[in-house]
C-alpha cells in the first residue's frame, strides 16, 4: 500500500512537472516588408504578445492583436489594418506549435538551446502549417525564446497592390523575443 | 487672360494636391500627450464594459484614445518601464498600457499599488483563452497624472 502511494506520488510530480507553464504577455514581435528597392522602411513592433510555454511537452502557443503594431510612419500603419490584414475582421494571429525534442532541454542549467518549432500559424482567416528554427536561452531559471523566420503574404491570401509591389516584399521577416515568467496557479 | 488663370488656376490645385500626398506620407502617428481622449474611464467601468459585452466595448473603444484610472497591478520592462498593468482587485481581466517610448517613464517611477492615470490608443482585446486573465490592450500610452 506504501509503495502504491510513493508510486502515485511520484507520478503526479512528474505530471505536474510535465505540463509546468511559462508565459509573457509582453511578448516582443516584429515584422519586416521592405524590399531592397523601397524609399522607405516597412516595419512594425509590438510589445505586447502574448506566449506561452509548456516546458514538459514544448507545446508553445503566441497571440498578438494586430491593431498593436506600431510603425513609424501613421499613413502606413492605416494601410496595414485597413488594406492588408483587415484587422477589424481579423484582429488577431496565433501560432500553435510544438518544440521537436522538447525534452532534450535542460531547464535547470543555463545555456542557449537550438531547436525547431513546428505547427499552425492563423492570420488574416487562413492557416499554413510552418517550421522555424529559434533558441530557447536558459538564464538564471528564466526562459528567453526568440525566433526568426519567414512568411509569404500569398500564403495568408494577402494581396500587395501593383502600385506599392517593388516596395512591399511577398516575403515578410518575422523576429520574435519573448522572457517567460512561470505560470504560478 | 482666360488661358493665364486656367493656368494659375491648374498650378494650385497641382501645388494643393502634392502638399497633402506629401503631408500624408510622411504623417507620424499621434503624440497622445498632445491629443484629448475620447473617452475617460476608471479601471473598474472598463474592465466591467469589457467583461459584459465584448463586442458592444470593441465597437465603442477600439481606434480611440482612452483615458483610465486606476491602482498599478504591475509594471515592465529593462531600461526603462515598457508596459503598466492597471486594474482592481474584483477582476482577473487588466488594461495593459504598452507606453510611448518617446514619453519615457523610467524603471521604478511607477510602482504597485500607486494610483495613475494612463492614455493610450485601445487596440484590442484578449479574453481569458489560456487561463492567464483577459486583457484590454492600449498603445503608444502615456501617464497623465501621477500623485
Amino acid at each position: 500500500m506504501k509503495k502504491l502511494l510513493v508510486f502515485l506520488l511520484i507520478l503526479s510530480t512528474g505530471s505536474v512537472t510535465a505540463q509546468e507553464r511559462h508565459f509573457t504577455k509582453s511578448g516582443k514581435i516584429s515584422f519586416d516588408a521592405t524590399t531592397s528597392t523601397s524609399p522607405e522602411k516597412i516595419a512594425a513592433t509590438t510589445n505586447t504578445a502574448i506566449c506561452v510555454l509548456e516546458k514538459g511537452s514544448g507545446k508553445s502557443q503566441f497571440s498578438v492583436v494586430l491593431k498593436s503594431f506600431e510603425f513609424a510612419n501613421a499613413l502606413m500603419q492605416e494601410h496595414f489594418n485597413e488594406n492588408y490584414v483587415e484587422s477589424h475582421k481579423f484582429p488577431k494571429a496565433e501560432f500553435r506549435g510544438q518544440i521537436l525534442q522538447a525534452e532534450k532541454i535542460n531547464y535547470q542549467q543555463n545555456a542557449i538551446n537550438k531547436v525547431t518549432v513546428k505547427g499552425t500559424m492563423l492570420l488574416h482567416g487562413a492557416q499554413k502549417e510552418i517550421e522555424s528554427n529559434g533558441t530557447i536561452t536558459i538564464q538564471n531559471g528564466k526562459i528567453i525564446l526568440s525566433s526568426t523566420f519567414v512568411l509569404l503574404l500569398k500564403d495568408f491570401g494577402i494581396k500587395i497592390p501593383g502600385i506599392v509591389s517593388d516596395k512591399v516584399a511577398e516575403q515578410v521577416k518575422i523576429t520574435l523575443e519573448a522572457s517567460l515568467d512561470p505560470l504560478n496557479k | 487672360m482666360k488661358k493665364r488663370t486656367i493656368l494659375l488656376i491648374a498650378v494650385v490645385v497641382v501645388t494643393a494636391i502634392s502638399a497633402y500626398v506629401y503631408i500624408q506620407i510622411n504623417r507620424k502617428p499621434p503624440d497622445l500627450a498632445e491629443q484629448k481622449a475620447a473617452y475617460t474611464r476608471t479601471a473598474g467601468a472598463l474592465i466591467h464594459a469589457f467583461e459584459t459585452n465584448e463586442q458592444q466595448a470593441l465597437d465603442s473603444f477600439v481606434n480611440k484614445i482612452i483615458e483610465v484610472e486606476g491602482i498599478v497591478k504591475n509594471t515592465e520592462g529593462g531600461e526603462r518601464t515598457e508596459i503598466i498593468v492597471l486594474g482592481d482587485d474584483q477582476s482577473q481581466t487588466s488594461i495593459r498600457f504598452s507606453m510611448d517610448s518617446s514619453h519615457p517613464v523610467q524603471t521604478n517611477a511607477v510602482q504597485e499599488g500607486m494610483s495613475l492615470r494612463v492614455k493610450g490608443i485601445c487596440t484590442g482585446y484578449n479574453p481569458d483563452e489560456l487561463g492567464l486573465g483577459a486583457d484590454i490592450v492600449l498603445n503608444k500610452s502615456v501617464i497623465t497624472y501621477k500623485p
